[in-house]
C-alpha cells in the first residue's frame, strides 16, 4: 500500500485546512439586507419583533410583491417599504399614492429617492457620502469610530436627539416644498431625514436613514427609540405588511423549474426522473465484466505495400512497363495451368489455348492483339491498359 | 457494500420509470391519470423489493463450472464447457459472461439462458488462440433474474484458471493418425509411386490398386490365389531438422496467425510424424543469432520436449544472419540430414542474398526451403480493378506473386526443394514432401 502516505496526507491536509477555518471565525456580514430572517447587522429581525412588541401582537408579515400589485390584490394593511433605492414606476407611484389616499400609513426609507417620486412629492434628496455605505471595511471603522451625527426629532412636540453613527446618515433631503411635508426629524445641518406628506387622507412618511431601522440600530441603547418612535407612528391594533420587493426582488425560488415543481403531479415526475438518473449512474455504470486491455492485433500490411507500390508506379505513368508486368504474369499463367508454350504466340497457340481453355477464340484473339501490341514494344495509352485489364479479367475468369 | 455489488437494473426498470414519469407529465392535463401513476409508482417500488427478497433469500442459489484442458492448441478452436446449476426454488433467467484471457480482445460474449429449479444446463462454446503463452482466465459473472425482471443479481463464481496455449497438438493428432494410415489422399497428400529398391523387406502384403506391380511376389500370389506384393521398410533413423527463421519476415499475420506459429505448429506436425516413421526429429530456431538446438533424436521423450522447445519461443523478429545457421549446422549436425527451413522470401533479389549460404548447406544436407504464399495479396489479384490506379496495384500484385514463382525455380536451379505454399495448407505440403522425399530416398 504505497497510496496510503497519499491518503493519509490528503486527510491531514483537510484537518489542518478545517482547523484554520474555524479559527478564522465568522466574518460579519455588512450587507444591508433588510430582511426579516436575517441577523446580520443590517438585517431587520430585531426591528420586526420591536414591531411585533409595539403593535399588541398583531402580526407584520413580509411581502415580496411590488406596491402595484400589493394594492391591487386588496391589501388592507399599513406598509413598511425599507430599499437602499426607492424607485417607483409611474404606475405604482400612483397606486401607492392611492393607497394612502384609503387612509393608510406608509412609512418609506430609502437612502435614494429616484424616479417620480421625487417629481411628484417635489422634494430634492442628497447623499452626502456614497462610497462608505457600500464599502464594509468603512462601515465597520465608522461605526467603531467617534464620527457621530445627531439626529433631532420633534414628534408629538416633544423634542428629543439621538447620536447616530454617520453611516446611517449619510443621506438627507437637501430641499423640499414646505406646503406638502412636515418636518418630523433633522440633523445636525438641518436637512429633513425624516418627513410626513400632507397631501393626503392617510399618512405617507419618508425617512432618508432606512438604516436606522435595522438590527443595528434598533438593538442599539442609543438609538432604539429613535427606531420605535418612527415605528410608532402606524396606528397600533393595525397589522403592517413590510413590503421588501424593493430591496431583495420577489425571492421565490429563481429556478426555470418553478412552475414544474409549482404543480404536484410535475413535481412527482421530476423527482422520480431525477432519481432514476442517479440510479442509472450509480447502476449502469458498474463493470459487468474485468477489464480487458486492449491489445492492438498485429495487421498484414502487405496489401498496404502493393498499393503504395502501385501508386509509385502510377506516379511514374509507365504505361508500358506495367503491361509488359501483366503478359509475364499472363504468360506464366498459360504455361502452368495449359501447359503450352508462350515463345511464339501464333494461330495455332491460339487455337490450342482456346481449346484447352474453353474460351470463346475470338475473345482470346482480341486478348492477343492487345499483348501483341505491347510484345512490339508500342506505347500504351491509359485506355488501352484499361481495356486489356478487361479482356485479361474475361480470360482468368474474374467477375 | 456487497449488496451495491452484486445488485444491477434491467431495462424494465427504466421502461416502467419511463411510464410512469409520462404518466404523471400526463396528469398535469388530465388529474385524475396522477392518482393512476401514484398507484402504478407503489406498486413498482412493491415489485421491485419484492424482486430483491425472490434474489437474495437464497445464498449461492447458482452453481458454475468452467471445464477445459489444461493445455489449449495455437489456431485451433479450443472447446470449453460451463456447467450451470440453478439451486432456487424458482425459474430463472440467466446472463452469463465469461471472462476470457485478455489475448482473445472478446469482450462481447454473452451466453443467455433459462433454467427451472433444479436444473443444471451447459453451455459449449470455443475459443480460438492466435499466440502462444499463458491465457488467464477470470471468474465468470452470471446475471439472474426472475419472472419479474427488474432487478438482476449477479454471481461471479468460477475459478481463474490460467491455460497454456501450446503449438497446435490438435493438428498434430489429425496428421499423425492420417499419415501412418495412409490416408492423406483426403487432405491432397499423393501417394508417391516408389523409385529404387534400396528398401529393407518387410512384409508380404495383398496387393491394392496403386502399388507398384512390379513388386508383385508371384510366388506368394500362386499360394494365395490372390495377388501379393512385397513391402519394403523405408529406411530409418534419417534425421529431420525444422529449422525455423523466427525473423522480422516471419511476422506478418494471416488469419491473425503469424507465420513463425503457422511453422512452428507445421514443424510439430512434421516432427511428430517423423518420429512416428522412425525418424529422429530436431528443432533448430534462428534470428540474428541461432537461439536454440534441439538435437535430433528418436527418443520416446522427443517429442514432448519438442513440444516444450516450441512452446517457450520468444519472438523478437530481428533481421535473419543466415551464416550464423551455416556455421551452427556445420558444426553440429554432421549427419546429412533433411533440412526443412521455414522462411519467407518476398522478392527473388531478398533470396539472391541468402543463396550462398542455403547452397552450402544444401552440400552437406538435403535442403527444402519453404515460404508462402501471400493469400492477402492473391485476393486482389482476383478481384477486377475499377480504375487506371487499381490496374496499377493489381499488375505489382501480379509481379509479386510471379516473383514467388521465380524463386521456386531459382532454388530448383541450385538443386534445393522448395515448398511455396498458402499459410492455410502449411501443414499438408509439408508432410507431403517429406513423404516424397522419404520415398525417393533422396535422404
Amino acid at each position: 500500500m504505497k497510496d496510503r502516505k497519499y491518503v493519509v496526507a490528503l486527510i491531514a491536509l483537510v484537518i489542518v485546512y478545517v482547523f484554520l477555518e474555524m479559527r478564522k471565525g465568522e466574518s460579519l456580514d455588512w450587507t444591508a439586507s433588510f430582511h426579516n430572517r436575517h441577523s446580520i447587522p443590517f438585517g431587520t429581525m430585531a426591528t420586526h419583533d420591536l414591531m411585533k412588541d409595539m403593535l399588541s401582537d398583531s402580526a407584520v408579515e413580509s411581502s415580496y410583491e411590488t406596491v402595484y400589485e400589493i394594492a391591487t390584490e386588496g391589501e388592507e394593511r399599513n406598509l413598511l417599504i425599507l430599499a437602499e433605492r426607492i424607485a417607483f414606476s409611474d404606475d405604482e407611484l400612483e397606486k401607492l399614492l392611492d393607497y394612502v389616499n384609503r387612509g393608510k400609513t406608509v412609512i418609506i426609507g430609502g437612502k435614494e429617492f429616484l424616479g417620480g417620486l421625487r417629481d411628484s412629492l417635489e422634494f430634492t434628496p442628497l447623499v452626502t457620502d456614497p462610497l462608505l455605505t457600500y464599502d464594509l471595511e468603512a462601515i465597520q471603522e465608522n461605526l467603531a469610530g467617534e464620527s457621530k451625527q445627531l439626529i433631532t426629532t420633534d414628534l408629538g412636540g416633544v423634542a428629543k436627539s439621538y447620536s447616530f453613527s454617520s453611516v446611517a446618515t449619510t443621506s438627507a433631503i437637501l430641499s423640499y416644498n414646505e406646503d406638502n411635508f412636515n418636518v418630523l426629524a433633522k440633523n445636525e445641518a438641518e436637512q429633513p431625514v425624516l418627513l410626513e406628506y400632507k397631501g393626503s387622507k392617510g399618512r405617507l412618511i419618508l425617512t432618508t436613514m432606512p438604516l436606522a431601522l435595522t438590527n443595528y440600530f434598533v438593538l442599539n441603547e442609543e438609538t432604539t427609540s429613535f427606531a420605535s418612535s418612527v415605528l410608532s407612528l402606524f396606528p397600533e391594533d393595525e397589522p403592517v405588511l413590510h413590503v421588501e420587493y424593493y430591496q431583495l426582488g420577489r425571492l421565490e425560488s429563481q429556478t426555470p423549474l418553478r412552475v414544474v415543481l409549482a404543480n404536484r403531479s410535475l413535481r412527482w415526475g421530476m423527482f422520480i426522473l431525477l432519481f432514476t438518473l442517479l440510479i442509472f449512474i450509480f447502476f449502469e455504470s458498474k463493470r459487468r465484466q474485468r477489464i480487458i486491455p486492449l491489445i492492438d492485433p498485429m495487421k498484414n500490411l502487405s496489401v498496404e505495400f502493393v498499393e503504395t507500390l502501385g501508386r509509385l508506379y502510377y506516379r511514374q505513368k509507365d504505361h508500358r512497363k506495367l503491361a509488359t508486368k501483366r503478359v509475364t504474369y499472363w504468360k506464366d499463367f498459360v504455361r502452368r495451368k495449359y501447359n503450352l508454350r508462350t515463345d511464339n504466340l501464333s494461330n495455332q497457340f491460339t487455337e490450342d489455348l482456346a481449346k484447352k481453355s474453353g474460351l470463346d477464340i475470338k475473345e482470346i484473339e482480341l486478348l492477343l492483339v492487345s499483348i501483341n501490341h505491347v510484345e512490339a514494344g508500342n506505347e500504351i495509352s491509359l485506355e488501352e491498359l484499361m481495356l486489356m485489364e478487361k479482356q485479361l479479367n474475361a480470360f482468368y475468369g474474374i467477375e | 457494500m456487497n449488496f451495491y455489488r452484486s445488485i444491477y437494473l434491467t431495462n424494465r426498470f427504466f421502461y416502467a420509470a419511463g411510464f410512469i414519469i409520462f404518466l404523471f407529465v400526463v396528469g398535469f392535463a388530465f388529474p385524475f391519470v396522477t392518482v393512476i401513476a401514484e398507484g402504478l409508482f407503489y406498486l413498482a417500488i412493491a415489485c421491485i423489493l419484492i424482486d430483491v427478497l425472490l434474489l437474495y433469500r437464497t445464498k449461492d442459489g447458482i452453481q458454475i463450472e468452467r471445464l477445459c484442458t489444461e493445455k489449449f492448441s495455437n489456431g485451433d478452436d479450443n472447446p470449453i464447457r460451463l456447467i450451470i446449476e440453478n439451486l432456487y426454488p424458482i425459474t430463472l433467467d440467466l446472463e452469463v459472461i465469461d471472462e476470457l484471457p485478455e489475448q482473445l480482445q472478446v469482450r462481447d460474449q454473452v451466453f443467455e439462458l433459462s433454467l427451472t429449479s433444479g436444473e443444471v444446463k451447459e453451455i459449449h462454446y470455443k475459443i480460438r488462440p492466435t499466440k502462444r503463452g499463458e491465457y488467464a482466465f477470470g471468474v465468470v459473472n452470471v446475471f439472474i433474474s426472475t419472472f419479474l425482471s427488474i432487478v438482476r443479481r449477479r454471481y461471479q463464481l468460477g475459478d481463474e484458471k490460467n491455460v497454456a496455449v501450446y503449438p497446435s497438438f490438435i493438428q498434430m493428432r489429425k496428421y499423425e493418425l492420417l499419415a501412418i494410415s495412409n490416408q492423406l489422399q483426403s487432405f491432397g497428400v499423393k501417394k508417391i509411386r516408389r523409385i529404387g529398391n534400396n528398401m529393407e523387406f518387410e512384409q508380404i502384403k495383398n496387393y491394392v490398386s496403386g502399388d507398384d506391380y512390379r513388386k508383385v511376389n508371384w510366388k506368394a500370389t500362386a499360394r494365395k490365389n490372390q495377388l501379393m506384393v512385397n513391402q519394403y521398410q523405408d529406411e530409418r533413423s534419417q534425421q529431420v531438422y525444422s529449422v525455423i527463421d523466427k525473423g522480422r519476415v516471419m511476422k506478418m499475420p494471416f488469419e491473425s496467425l503469424s507465420l513463425l506459429d503457422y511453422a512452428i505448429n507445421s514443424s510439430l506436425v512434421i516432427s511428430n510424424i517423423a518420429l512416428k516413421k522412425g525418424d529422429k526429429a530436431g528443432i533448430i530456431t534462428f534470428q540474428h543469432k541461432v537461439n536454440s538446438l534441439l538435437p535430433a533424436s528418436a527418443r520416446n521423450m522427443q517429442l514432448n520436449l519438442i513440444l516444450e522447445h516450441l512452446y517457450k519461443q520468444k519472438t523478437g523478429y530481428k533481421e535473419t544472419d543466415y551464416s550464423k545457421l551455416y556455421i551452427t549446422l556445420k558444426r553440429k549436425v554432421t549427419q546429412r540430414s533433411l533440412i526443412l527451413l521455414y522462411t519467407n522470401f518476398e522478392s527473388v533479389s531478398a533470396l539472391k542474398r541468402q543463396l550462398p549460404f542455403l547452397r552450402k548447406i544444401r552440400q552437406q544436407h538435403l535442403l527444402v526451403c519453404i515460404f508462402f504464399q501471400n493469400t492477402e495479396v492473391d485476393k486482389l489479384i482476383d478481384s477486377p480493378a475499377n480504375d487506371i490506379e487499381e490496374v496499377y496495384t493489381k499488375g505489382i500484385a501480379e509481379q509479386l506473386s510471379f516473383e514467388k514463382k521465380l524463386i521456386v525455380k531459382e532454388l530448383k536451379a541450385h538443386g534445393i526443394h522448395s515448398i511455396l505454399t498458402p499459410p492455410k495448407e502449411l501443414s499438408v505440403n509439408t508432410i507431403n514432401k517429406y513423404l516424397e522425399l522419404k520415398s525417393r530416398g533422396l535422404i
